[in-house]
């Protein structure tokens, strides 16, 4: 599709560097009227004649190639498709990007921002609809307002109350207009404080690796296939996604590189069969592939929305390192995760630390009421070494979808754990395991 | 015959405000404001209809509801859901649990008095 467009971009190059087509076609050692149908799309060319004119132009072939422009073409196509602006000549898209590099990269970086803000701002939808201290105080509020608005109506619409009970009801009104504005005041300071110190955090601007797992939806069919070479697929991600930092570009590698051995051990169609055979459960799903629980989790964690017309329950997962550092978060729209460290000390992740290959499984339960089906292990990594100790790696995968396949008995044989977020936004005052005081007391 | 009423709450001046709104109508009320030994209760008193808080202490209301509908002696109970959440997937999920009606807090008192009147009748 893009071939077309080399010639746009060979002659756009040429007239940049100030080159007549005959100059430009004796440094490439090509005649005058061959370089004329190439730069008129013509003739594709590829090979020798490709790089002789590149290093004649004295740039990289692949700035001439589609790859270089592949992202840029991608995105303004997205951007036309989403705007839906009939005027746009969708047809002219690859001469506008060679004619005119610059402005089509502008144009691209312009809606790559957009796509940044618009993630931002649902990012904050989901945190206003999941932040616990925010529902606590709403849940606070509509008790307040409800004491008071049937209480005041029962003053104003009844004749007869005894004077204890009207004396009683009037003391419950000033004692919950008083919790009603000291809700409201803890609310505005935590509003205040999270603009201020949280508006750059990590949980709102998502990493560009975030981004590129949320984008494919934690889900990469391009790998499922071995016939699409998931090797060359890989690079293509690479290339198409141009992580910036060297750090996340090989942590990008290395997840997608797992993410393809994963998705050749445990075959989409056979695992999904199998998964709702064995009723989700990760051991029998282990044994049946001979594959590690972990391998499973993470099957789990990338599963499509959909398979053969069938909703999937969805999974989240998280994996840590012995110190609770996060390694890899998936997180669900019902639960987030902590990029770094410090969630909830009571998370089942934890405590399989203390009981390394151990599997765990509870219900988990947070303040919201929200609860979450939860299996957890911890795996040794770095035996048979004699210098260097051991280390652990712990991953618990979670599902809100749980009612669908859980048998009801095996449900309640669970023990529920209530769990919270971080201690500063937990409004369970009495928990054993808290280590900083909870802007919700009172 | 006087209907009896099962008000499972916690928010004490809600009890307060709601007992005496179905006192007024001659309901026989009784009062529990704990998730557990709620089940208990509504096999033990066989209320004409439950008013079940949806955010108890220790087990959710959601729970206690399905429970109520598990139990052959109290599956028929009326049971009135109320909740400070009123997205429609919690109005949803009351209603796949077998809840008879769902409001949401803040309620206006003719409404939900007429809608127990409804209920009990």
């Amino acid at each position: 599709m893009v071939r077309s467009l080399i010639g746009t971009r060979i002659r756009e190059r040429r007239r940049a560097k100030k080159l007549s087509q005959t100059m430009l076609a004796e440094k490439a050692g090509i005649s005058t009227s061959y370089m004329n149908l190439i730069e008129h799309n013509h003739r594709a060319i590829a090979g020798r004649t490709l790089l002789s004119i590149a290093e004649s132009l004295e740039v990289d072939p692949k700035e001439l190639t589609e790859g270089a422009d592949h992202l840029v073409l991608t995105q303004l196509q997205e951007a036309a498709n989403l705007i839906s602006e009939k005027n746009v000549e969708l047809n002219r898209l690859e001469e506008f990007v060679g004619r005119y590099p610059g402005w089509s990269k502008l144009c691209a970086k312009l809606y790559e921002n957009i796509q940044q803000q618009e993630q931002r701002l649902q990012a904050l939808s989901d945190r206003l609809g999941h932040d616990p201290f925010f529902s606590e105080a709403m849940h606070l509020m509509l008790s307040n307002v409800t004491v008071l608005h049937s209480t005041s109506d029962i003053l104003a619409t009844t004749d007869e109350i005894p004077p204890a009970q009207a004396k009683k009801f009037i003391q419950n009104m000033k004692t919950e207009s008083e919790r009603l504005s000291d809700t409201i005041t803890k609310l505005l300071s935590y509003f205040d404080e999270t603009t201020s110190t949280e508006t750059q955090s990590p949980m709102l601007a998502p990493s560009k690796l975030d981004q590129f797992w949320e984008m494919h939806d934690y889900h990469l069919f391009e790998l499922e296939k071995p016939e699409l070479n998931p090797k060359a697929q890989i690079k293509k991600m690479m290339a198409a996604w141009n992580f910036q930092e060297t750090g996340e570009q090989r942590l990008a590698e290395a997840l997608v590189e797992r993410y393809a051995n994963v998705a050749d051990q445990l075959p989409l169609d056979d695992f999904v069969i199998a998964a709702v055979d064995y009723l989700y459960n990760p051991i029998l799903l282990a044994q049946k592939f001979n594959c590690e629980l972990h391998d499973v989790f993470f099957r789990f964690a990338h599963l499509p929305s959909e398979y053969d017309g069938q909703i999937l329950p969805q999974f989240g997962l998280i994996e840590c390192d012995g110190s609770g550092g996060v390694l890899f978060r998936k997180p669900l729209k019902t639960l987030s995760l902590p990029h770094k460290s410090s969630a909830c000390p009571l998370w089942p992740l934890y405590r399989a630390i203390s009981q390394p290959m151990q599997p765990v499984r509870a219900i988990m339960e947070t303040p919201t009421g929200e609860s979450f089906l939860t299996v957890s292990q911890a795996v040794w990594s770095g035996l048979n070494n004699y210098t260097v100790p051991p280390t652990v790696k712990s991953a618990m995968v979670f599902t809100s979808d749980y009612q669908r396949f859980l048998p009801t008995h095996e449900r309640r044989a669970l023990p529920t754990i209530k769990v919270g977020m971080s201690c500063e936004i937990c409004p369970r005052t009495n928990c054993s395991a808290r280590r900083s005081d909870s802007i919700l007391d009172s | 015959m006087t209907k009896k009423v099962l008000l499972i709450e916690d928010e004490p001046h809600i009890v307060e405000a709601l007992s005496f709104l179905l006192r007024r109508e001659s309901w026989q009320v009784e009062i529990h404001n704990d998730g557990i030994g709620a089940v208990n209760k509504v096999s033990e008193l066989t209320p004409d209809l439950v008013i079940l808080d949806v955010m108890l202490p220790n087990i959710g209301g959601m729970e206690i509801l399905h429970d109520i509908r598990q139990n052959q002696q109290t599956a028929q109970t009326p049971v009135l859901m109320l909740t400070a959440k009123g997205q429609q997937k919690d109005r949803k999920a009351a209603e796949d649990a077998g809840a008879s009606l769902f409001m949401t807090k803040p309620f206006s008192n003719q409404e939900i008095v007429a809608s127990i009147r409804e209920l009990v009748s």
